[in-house]
């Protein structure tokens, strides 16, 4: 609440706040005339790297109608996941996610239309357009979901697996990623990564979302 | 000691099976008479015409904060919304500063209570020293200092052996163990149910399996030492069904439920709105549906409020930061009546029953009655006025009810503590 003040007492167009907390910025826009922008709340949401991701995807595809879409890692706690999810359902995306069971609760199939759960890497990607892999995030993990040395056999991308998705797959990453963790360092500076990409999209997308809200 | 006639309102009492226009006079503190017609001469007179007429409420679940955490609640402040909220009796939780774990701390609360307190209070004392779970407080000397029951409210016994102890002594001093069933490990982080909505919101989920685990262990423990076991709050679907079970089997248990775990889900935590944060938490359609449920049937026992107030600094921070609880002295009346029974899930005699007869035979009080020489204690209640809360106006010192603004049918008039008008919606 303080901090609250401190902000105001600035006399600021904007606010955009990125915070461990869950919810943090809906607790500031109930008492804040001013807009806010979610620049990643706890292990709610992301919504501009949901943005770049679709932005990064277009650079490669046609359209965001009708992907096939796999999301690999520790979806329970990545904001990431769930903006991706919202967006690209709303285009009709069919997403599978997967990852240890504790990382990927049966509820997230609940999160939006299009969107079913595997506990099986090679299933979970046959046939995708896009492989996101997410950081496996031990700052937001209380306990182990499974042994660490199992983690990469069961759960990392390989370059053997991309034979398994169709043939232009795209291999995204939110960065920063752990090479050799959730996913091998061929596959990173493989063709089919498009995660430099992601990163370049996202100074365009973020002056995008500034220039919507102050102009 | 002051003479008052309760005149012309309905008079239900659901221990003496009466239910009738009637007059109430009360002399000297207890009830004297009730009938038709009554008159008396030098007493004074309270019209309750329209209103219905019922033995004091009791809440058997309220955090007092006193001693120690004053500045969240006094006994006086808890004791001033105990008396709006139609309540004439409250049990306070042994959450204190110190905990409530010795004679002395309940001797305090107690003399405290008759120097400042509009409403009775009886203090509920701790399980183990500091309700630390290891080792047992000096239960026997805060019974005789006057405590109806034990609980480590918030910080339940995760030891069963020390459970096991603690209910046998309970036992042989025949009061009730009250428990808050978590299972702490199970619940570790979480802010909110676990379930779809924890999911969408990210937010660390509490599963109702970490209540249903305890209330499991301590049936178990109930039907090996003969103990009575009282279950706080109860939230979930399976805890309803394994009461309902172990009451067919004839084991000593019985449980309250909250208003806000009838009233609300889960689906309002979606504005992060830290005033929907308490434990357990609020959890979903179903868990709901078979609270109402077991309110219909009678597996539930007694309505209370677990009143826990909070300073406003405390609750204005992110979600997963602000502490658990929210208060509910004041609303629980204008809950039950709006969600139970003017939507036909109970008639206003079985209300009553839960605000009386139920926790006063839990608690082994001698009130909840208006039999003749019973306490003077009396809820004044009108079931259709409507009115809007003002969290604002609240008389507790906390402000951290998510029912600010929310219009009920019904809530109390007038409250009758010892035959003094207490409090009046005038």
């Amino acid at each position: 609440m303080d901090t609250l003040n401190t902000l105001v007492a600035m006399r600021p167009n904007a606010v955009v706040m990125r915070h461990a907390a869950s919810g943090a910025p809906h607790f500031l826009a109930r008492h804040l005339q001013i807009p806010i922008v979610n620049a990643g709340d706890g292990t709610h949401e992301h919504p501009t790297q949901g943005l770049l991701d679709a932005l990064t995807i277009l650079d490669r595809r046609k359209s965001l109608e009708n992907l096939r879409v796999a999301i690999i890692g520790d979806i329970a706690h990545s904001r990431v996941a769930r903006s991706d999810i919202h967006l690209l359902s709303k285009f009709g995306a069919e997403i599978v996610l997967c990852g240890p069971p504790s990382l990927v609760p049966v509820e997230l199939a609940q999160l939006a239309p299009g969107v079913r759960i595997s506990y099986d890497m090679k299933e979970a990607i046959r046939d995708v357009d896009v492989i996101m892999m997410l950081r496996v995030q031990l700052e937001r993990q209380h306990e182990a979901p499974m042994a660490a040395s199992e983690y990469f056999r069961f759960f990392g991308l390989q370059l053997e697996h991309l034979a398994l998705a169709r043939p232009e797959v795209i291999v995204m990453h939110p960065g920063p990623i752990n090479r050799g963790r959730e996913l091998s360092s061929d596959v990173a500076d493989s063709q089919r990564s498009a995660i430099l990409n992601q990163v370049e999209n996202g100074v365009a997308v973020r002056m995008a979302v500034l220039e919507r809200i102050l102009a | 000691m002051k003479s008052l006639l309760v005149k012309g309102g309905r008079v239900i009492d659901p221990a003496s099976k009466y239910d009738a226009i009637a007059d109430v006079l009360i002399r000297e503190g207890k009830i004297e008479a009730v009938g038709l017609g009554i008159e008396a001469a030098d007493v004074e007179v309270l019209d309750a015409t329209g209103a219905i007429v019922a033995p004091g409420f009791i809440d058997m679940h309220v955090h007092l904060r006193e001693p120690g955490i004053e500045h969240a609640e006094t006994i006086e402040s808890g004791a001033r919304a105990a008396a709006a909220g139609g309540f004439t009796s409250i049990c306070c939780m042994p959450n204190t500063l110190p905990t409530n774990d010795s004679a002395t701390v309940t001797s305090y609360i107690v003399q405290r209570a008759r120097e400042v307190a509009v409403v009775n209070v009886f203090p509920i004392g701790a399980i183990t020293k500091g309700s630390k779970g290891e080792e047992l407080a000096a239960i026997g000397s805060m019974r005789e200092a006057g405590i109806v029951a034990i609980s480590d409210d918030g910080r339940p016994v995760m030891n069963a052996r020390v459970m096991r102890r603690a209910m046998e002594l309970a036992r042989a001093l025949d009061i009730p163990v009250i428990d808050h069933c978590e299972d702490l490990n199970l619940s570790a982080g979480g802010d909110m149910h676990e379930g779809a909505e924890s999911v969408r919101l990210g937010l660390r989920g509490i599963p109702s399996a970490s209540e249903d685990v305890m209330v499991a262990r301590d049936l178990l423990l109930a039907e090996l030492t003969g103990a009575w076991f009282h279950v706080a709050h109860l939230s979930t679907k399976r805890s309803m069904a394994m009461v309902a079970f172990a009451k067919s089997r004839s084991i000593h248990v019985t449980c309250e439920v909250t208003p806000h775990h009838f009233a609300i889900t889960d689906e309002e935590l979606s504005t992060y709105d830290s005033n929907y944060k308490m434990k357990p938490p609020l959890r979903c359609d179903h868990d709901v549906d078979a609270i109402i449920a077991g309110i219909e049937s009678g597996v539930v026992d007694a309505i209370a409020t677990d009143h826990a107030p909070h300073a406003g600094s405390e609750k204005m921070q992110e979600f997963e930061r602000c502490p658990f609880g929210i208060t509910g002295l004041e609303t629980a009346l204008g809950l039950t009546l709006s969600e139970l029974v003017h939507k036909g899930h109970i008639s206003v005699t079985r209300m009553i029953e839960l605000f009386t007869t139920g926790p006063a035979n839990i608690l082994g009080l001698e009130r909840g009655t208006l039999r003749p020489g019973a306490a003077g204690d009396v809820t004044v209640f009108d079931t259709e006025f409507e009115w809007t809360y003002d969290v604002q106006q609240s008389c507790s010192k906390s402000r951290n009810s998510p029912f600010h603004g929310r219009c009920f049918r019904g809530g109390p008039v007038a409250t009758v503590v010892g035959g003094e008008i207490k409090w009046n919606r005038e």
